[in-house]
This record gives structure tokens, C-alpha cells and sequence, in this order.
């Protein structure tokens, strides 16, 4: 009834993403680093399903994913951040998407970039979306 | 020099360290208890998070700096909703709350809520509201010696459902408004609209798909649930609180709308017969406003989609367990019917009804 409930919706939706986005980055990074294995193939599937929600949620009359429905404020964040550029970004995703779904191909750096920028923009919203709930 | 989240971590690390003593010490009525030991759970997983953290021999390297932050910032949010939350209700758990609690574990069971019931505390500044992550429901301070607004608590609780179940019963509604938006959208540039209004037509898809359809679903999950009281108690809230009954926000659709949604559903149940009485008391709510349906309106809140929606709402809430509202078989929500029509029938006289039933129901609950 108040504000109150759909901002809990919200925030343990996106903190919830954020979350799984967090660990399967640090994860990822970590395997780079010490040269390990990663990600499972399923957990590599689940990734590849979030950068796939995304993609359509940013491209503009597709519809809504058949997979999962990311918060909106997350989406509007990329959004903001690549309009100038989108379809780059949009390319970006699509190859982070195909690649997360092989396990037999490595994760390169640019894939990194692309997904730590996701997990800053789920991180951020679970953060606004907080605060919201305090009105600070 | 350590890393600027090495001393925050052992900062968090305590004050886990301090609510689960805090949890571990409380007592609180049976009827709080499993609520007690979920959020007791939470803390001390979230405290071996932390000290696997301090422990890993990566904390310190640039490349991982950014991702411990991410797992700080979760962990310190969490703790802070336990100690204003749960922790900060239960230690002031006084009888009112252990009556609302009682109230909302039976309507749980009445509908097959599928987890275990959040408690209900009478503490709220803030009408009704969930914290859905906190198992808990804060309701006003009078509201427990008050029937006619506890319809409300059925909504609080949908939001507990839909978060938790987003998959099932979201999504299914959200693809219908995507269609349904598209398709709209591709008509307007066929029919030549202007850019800006076909850029307004995006931007309530945007809208329905975020905040908008949540509520939208816990309201018709609301009068699934208890019927034609939702419905009274809804026109209630609008009377009591709208300012503008047409007017729209980012987390809430217009009451106009939500008032249509709950007759949609209403028409789809047995409490069908009370849908012209609601109408009218409605119309005469606008008329005493003096206001009418902007022209923008049904654009925002196409009448065809609130309709289907309704419709896929049910079929879902059905598929996924939950039980409608039969009268005779579920005693709150019986009650809570029941409570309306005394009060519409004898509106001077309810309380003295009223306040009979409170002391009826906290019979039944051995609380007196």
C-alpha cells in the first residue's frame, strides 16, 4: 500500500541480482587470475540468460524476455549511460552472450568489462533503491 | 596500510556479531518465534560471509576491490534492515502485535500462503507495508482495534508472494503487457501519431512493466482472496488518501485504475453481485471530488488489457496453489466481509460490533 512494499519488492529484487552478479564476477575474475576453473557451464548459462534479458530490455519494441525481468531502474542506468552509442554496447552484449554460452571458449577482458559494468549498475540500483526505503 | 574496506569489514563483522547476540538473547511469544529463528539464520550467515572475506587471501589485491566492495555494500544494507526492522519490531513485540500476528498467520493459512507467515507489527508511520526480505509487516498503531482496513493486510502479503515467485507470476503478465503495448505502439505509427505520443506510449509500457503491474497483482491477489472487502476497503484508502484519483506515480498506478482492476476481478469471483454497489459509491466519491477521467487516461490504462490481465492473474494465483475466496470457508476473511456490511447497514453502531468480534477472535486465540 505504501511506497514502502514496492520498494522492498525492488530492492530484494535487485539486491538479490546484484548478488549473483557479484559472485559469478568475482568468480570469473578469479579463475583469470589465478589461472583455475571458473564458472560452471550452468552458472556460465544463467549469466548468459541475464546479459540476454538485458539486451532485449534495452533494445527499444522487443518485447519482454521469456527469461527474467530486470529491475527497470538497472536498465535505464546502461541505458543512460550508453545512448550515445547503444548499438555498441547492444554488440557488446550479444558477443558476452554467445561466449558465456560455449564453456569451451575463455573469457576475455573485453567480456569482463562488459559484465563488471552490469554488476555496477545492479549494484547501484540495489543501493538507490535502499536509500529510497530511508529517504535519506 | 590495509585497504580502505579491511577496517569497515571487521567494522560490519562486529555488528553482526552484535545482532546475533541480540537474537540469540530475545524471548518473544511462540507465535514470533519461527520469524525469530529465519532472521537469526540470516545474520549468522551473513556474519560467516564476512569472516570468509576477512579471510581470503585476495582481499587486498586492486583487481577483486571493486566486487568485496559489492559483497560489503549487500552485507551492510542487510544488517541495517535487521536492526530497523525485525530486530527493532520483536524487541517491542507487545500484545497488539502478538494479536496481528495470530491474525495474519490464520489468513495465511486460509489461502495457502506458501512460505512461513511474516509477524505484524503495530508500529508503522507508514499505512501498511511489507518488508518482503524481512519477513514483516508493519501496520498503524490503531489498526488493531480496527476490522475494516485488514484487507490491506492480504495485499501486504502478495507482495511476499510476487517477490519471491517472480518467474510464475510476473513474468506471464509482463509478456502480456509487452504484446500489448507493441502491438498499440505499431498501430500509432501506422495511424500517424506524433513521435512525442507515441514516446508516451513507451513510457507506460516502462511503467507497467516496472512498479505497476506489482501493485496491480497484489491488489487483484488481494480480492482473489477476501472478495468484495477488498474492494470497500480499497475505496476506503481512496477516500481517506488520494489526492488526485486520476493522477499517476513511478511506484503506483492511479486509483482510478487500481479501482477498476479490483472490479475486474471481483467480477471474476463469487462477490460478483456487490460490483454495482462499489461502483456507485464510487462514482459518487469522483462526483464529490469533482473530478473526471482525463483524456490521457485510458491510453495509460487500456480497459482491454486490465481486463485480460485480470483474467491471467487469476488463472496464475490458481496454478500456483493459492485459494480463492469462498464465503463460509475462511473465517477472516468471512469476517472481514461480514464487518463491511454491518458497517454499511449501521455505520453509527459498527463499533460496538466491531470491538464484540476483536474480543471474539482474541478468545479463539487464547490471548484473553
Amino acid at each position: 500500500m505504501s511506497d514502502i512494499s514496492a520498494l522492498s519488492h525492488e530492492y530484494e529484487t535487485s539486491a538479490k541480482l546484484a548478488e549473483e552478479l557479484n559472485e559469478a564476477i568475482l568468480a570469473i575474475k578469479k579463475s583469470r587470475f589465478h589461472q583455475r576453473a571458473g564458472l560452471t557451464l550452468d552458472q556460465r548459462k544463467a549469466l548468459a540468460s541475464i546479459v540476454g534479458s538485458l539486451r532485449q530490455q534495452l533494445e527499444a519494441g522487443h518485447g519482454v524476455s521469456e527469461s527474467e525481468f530486470l529491475p527497470q531502474e538497472m536498465v535505464e542506468r546502461l541505458c543512460e549511460r550508453h545512448r550515445p552509442r547503444m548499438a555498441y554496447f547492444l554488440d557488446d552484449l550479444s558477443r558476452a552472450m554467445t561466449v558465456l554460452e560455449n564453456d569451451l571458449v575463455p573469457l576475455d577482458d573485453a567480456i569482463v568489462r562488459v559484465l563488471d559494468e552490469i554488476c555496477d549498475a545492479a549494484d547501484e540500483t540495489a543501493s538507490s533503491v535502499f536509500r529510497r526505503m530511508r529517504r535519506r | 596500510m590495509p585497504h580502505f574496506l579491511q577496517p569497515l569489514l571487521h567494522d560490519l563483522a562486529e555488528r553482526f556479531r552484535f545482532l546475533d547476540q541480540e537474537m540469540v538473547g530475545m524471548a518473544v511469544p511462540p507465535e514470533a518465534e519461527p520469524c525469530r529463528q529465519r532472521i537469526h539464520r540470516l545474520v549468522q550467515i551473513a556474519k560467516g560471509r564476512i569472516d570468509s572475506v576477512l579471510a581470503d587471501p585476495d582481499i587486498g589485491r586492486p583487481e577483486f576491490a571493486k566486487n568485496f566492495y559489492h559483497t560489503y555494500k549487500r552485507l551492510s544494507e542487510l544488517a541495517q534492515a535487521v536492526d530497523e526492522g525485525p530486530l527493532f519490531a520483536l524487541s517491542r513485540f507487545r500484545d497488539q502485535d502478538r494479536f496481528l500476528t495470530k491474525v495474519v498467520g490464520m489468513v495465511c493459512q486460509e489461502f495457502a500462503f506458501p512460505y512461513p507467515a511474516p509477524i505484524c507489527a503495530a508500529m508503522s508511520s507508514q499505512y501498511y507495508c511489507a518488508m518482503t526480505g524481512m519477513d514483516l509487516i508493519l501496520v498503524p498503531h490503531a489498526e488493531a482495534t480496527h476490522l475494516l482496513g485488514w484487507a490491506d493486510l492480504y495485499h501486504e502479503l502478495a507482495h511476499f508472494i510476487l517477490a519471491r515467485n517472480q518467474a510464475a507470476l510476473l513474468q506471464p503478465l509482463r509478456r502480456r503487457i509487452g504484446d500489448h503495448f507493441q502491438q498499440a505502439i505499431d498501430d500509432a505509427m501506422r495511424a500517424g501519431w506524433t513521435a512525442r505520443a507515441i514516446e508516451e506510449l513507451n513510457a507506460y509500457r516502462t511503467l507497467w512493466l516496472g512498479d505497476w503491474i506489482v501493485e496491480f497483482a497484489c491488489d487483484w491477489f488481494a480480492t482473489f482472496a477476501t472478495g468484495p472487502t477488498f474492494a470497500w476497503s480499497n475505496l476506503r484508502l481512496c477516500a481517506r488518501m488520494s489526492t488526485d484519483v486520476f493522477g499517476t506515480a513511478r511506484t503506483h498506478p492511479a486509483d482510478a485504475a487500481r479501482t477498476q482492476a479490483v472490479l475486474e476481478m471481483l467480477g471474476l469471483l463469487d462477490g460478483s453481485s456487490e460490483i454495482p454497489q462499489v461502483e456507485g459509491r464510487w462514482q459518487e466519491l469522483l462526483a464529490t471530488i469533482g473530478t473526471s477521467e482525463p483524456q490521457y487516461f485510458r491510453i495509460a490504462y487500456p480497459q482491454t488489457l486490465i481486463h485480460q490481465l485480470a483474467i491471467e492473474a487469476k488463472q496464475l494465483f490458481e496454478a500456483s496453489g493459492l485459494q480463492p475466496y469462498n464465503p463460509g470457508s475462511k473465517p477472516i476473511a468471512d469476517l472481514l466481509n461480514e464487518a463491511w456490511k454491518h458497517f454499511q447497514a449501521d455505520p453509527s453502531g459498527f463499533s460496538r460490533w466491531e470491538s464484540e468480534q476483536l474480543q471474539r477472535l482474541k478468545k479463539g486465540f487464547n490471548l484473553i
